[in-house]
Formats: C-alpha cells, sequence, structure tokens
C-alpha cells in the first residue's frame, strides 16, 4: 500500500505534468499564429516589390507589360489569402486592417494599371510602398498583442478558418 | 437578378478602357450593370454581382465598373446602394468585395468623366 505522502507526491508530479503539456500547447499555439502573421508580412513586401518594379519601368513592348502586371496580380492574389483571418487577429485595428489593404491594392493596380501605353509613374511606387511599410506596422503592432493574455477573452482567434 | 461575373463576363477581367483589354470596366459597366440596374429599378429589384469565380481584379477595373457610375453621374449613391449588392463566399475575395463597396463610399460624380484613382 503507497503511503499518502507517495499519493500526494505522485498527485502532485501528475498535476505539474499537465500543466507543462498545458503550456506547450499554447506556446505552439502563439508561435504558429505568429508563423502567420510574419508569412503575411512578407506577402505585403513581395507584393510592394513587384509593384514597385511595375511603376518604375516603362514596359517594351505589351508582352513585357502584362508579365510586370501578372507578377502584381500573383503577388496580391498572395495576401489575399489572409485577408479576413488577419482582420480578425488585428482586433480593434480591424477597420485600419481593412483600410490600409485596400488602399495598398488600390495603389498598387490602380491609375492605368495594365492600361494601354501606360508608363512608368515613381510617385505610385513611392506611394505603395508608404503604404506597405503602414500596413506592415500595423500587423508588427498586432502580432505584439496576439502575444498577451488579452486574446484569449478578446480576440478569439480561429486559424483554421 | 444575379450577374455572374467570371461566367458571364470573364474569369480574368482587367482594365479601365476599351483599349486595355477586351474584359475591361467600361463595357463590364455599360454592358451588364447599366441594363441589369435599369432592369432592376424598373421591377423594384435589386442587382447581384456574384465575383466568386473570379480569379483576381485589378483597382483599376473595380473603380471604373462601380465607382464609375457615380463618378460619371449615372446613379446617386444611396440610389445605387438600394440597387446593387456584391456577392462572394470565398475568404479570399472579401478584399475585392470590401474594395468595391469602399469605391462606392467614396467615389465624387466628376463632370470631366475622368479617373486616376
Amino acid at each position: 500500500m503507497p503511503t499518502t505522502d507517495l499519493v500526494e507526491k505522485l498527485a502532485f508530479l501528475a498535476g505539474g505534468a499537465l500543466l507543462a503539456w498545458l503550456l506547450q500547447q499554447i506556446r505552439v499555439a502563439w508561435a504558429e499564429d505568429i508563423a502567420v502573421v510574419n508569412e503575411h508580412i512578407k506577402d505585403i513586401e513581395k507584393l510592394s516589390e513587384s509593384a514597385q518594379n511595375y511603376w518604375l519601368k516603362t514596359p517594351a513592348d505589351v508582352n513585357e507589360d502584362a508579365a510586370l502586371a501578372a507578377r502584381v496580380r500573383a503577388a496580391h492574389a498572395a495576401t489575399t489569402l489572409l485577408y479576413p483571418v488577419m482582420a480578425k487577429a488585428c482586433g480593434a485595428k480591424k477597420v485600419q486592417y481593412e483600410q490600409l489593404s485596400i488602399e495598398l491594392f488600390t495603389t498598387a493596380t490602380g491609375g492605368s494599371f495594365e492600361g494601354k501605353g501606360r508608363t512608368l509613374d515613381p510617385s505610385r511606387a513611392i506611394a505603395v510602398h508608404d503604404c506597405a511599410v503602414r500596413l506592415i506596422h500595423l500587423l508588427r503592432l498586432s502580432r505584439r498583442g496576439l502575444l498577451s493574455l488579452r486574446r484569449l477573452t478578446e480576440l478569439r482567434i480561429d486559424f483554421e478558418r | 437578378m444575379i450577374i455572374d461575373l467570371a461566367r458571364e463576363f470573364s474569369p480574368y477581367p482587367s482594365g479601365r478602357f476599351a483599349g486595355d483589354s477586351e474584359f475591361n470596366g467600361t463595357r463590364f459597366r455599360v454592358e451588364f450593370l447599366e441594363p441589369a440596374l435599369r432592369a432592376a429599378k424598373e421591377s423594384h429589384q435589386k442587382v447581384t454581382v456574384d465575383i466568386d469565380g473570379v480569379r483576381s481584379f485589378g483597382s483599376s477595373f473595380l473603380e471604373e465598373a462601380f465607382a464609375g457610375l457615380i463618378r460619371l453621374g449615372v446613379y446617386r449613391r444611396d440610389d445605387l446602394r438600394d440597387l446593387l449588392e456584391v456577392r462572394c463566399t470565398k475568404p479570399h475575395l472579401a478584399i475585392f468585395r470590401d474594395t468595391i463597396a469602399s469605391y462606392i463610399k467614396n467615389a465624387v460624380p466628376d463632370d470631366r468623366a475622368v479617373a486616376h484613382h
């Protein structure tokens, strides 16, 4: 028969192991969420880069213009996959995230984008960079919020959606 | 009244004007949206533009097709909101639905009838 003291020690050990397992699960979940935000930031950087390449070049012919535009479209498509999830992840800054995302899309693919005879537009390239930087900054701030315990009660993010 | 943009027009709409591409924003507005909105107004219905099958948009297409209705004085903002809705069920297209709503919200009637959004 085990003594009461031994039972208490075993119970304490089991409780400690359970707590450690739970904390590890939370840590893994947070790390995965942060990784998703980081990937989204990378996608935005790629969009910004491809849009700047587009607007800082006068294409030699229609084929080159189509190729440059396709790169911008493809880069933007990558950012749209996480748009609803990131809007939710930004919590109180959801509207700001949505507005900046639309502004980036509008700046990168607006004006004479895919237009016949379009020429280079340095001011638009600068505007794309500026908008991307502001959006990335917002996401970095939100990423910090993801690590806090507030998210458990305020955000209830479901990254599986 | 539903317009399936991908099926009835193109899954790859692009450009603002006729010279930009075959499936441009001006063409979609003139040949699809305006007739559908006129018919919807007469029959007291709504026009639903379904964007689910579209692969991607350029904002020049969206601005010209949707905001163009207000910018060119074809519809007033409130009337357009009553007559038009955009439907999408795919999460990755949600940004385009929000963009259309934003363009309609911010469009300003312009006598010059030229947009450089």
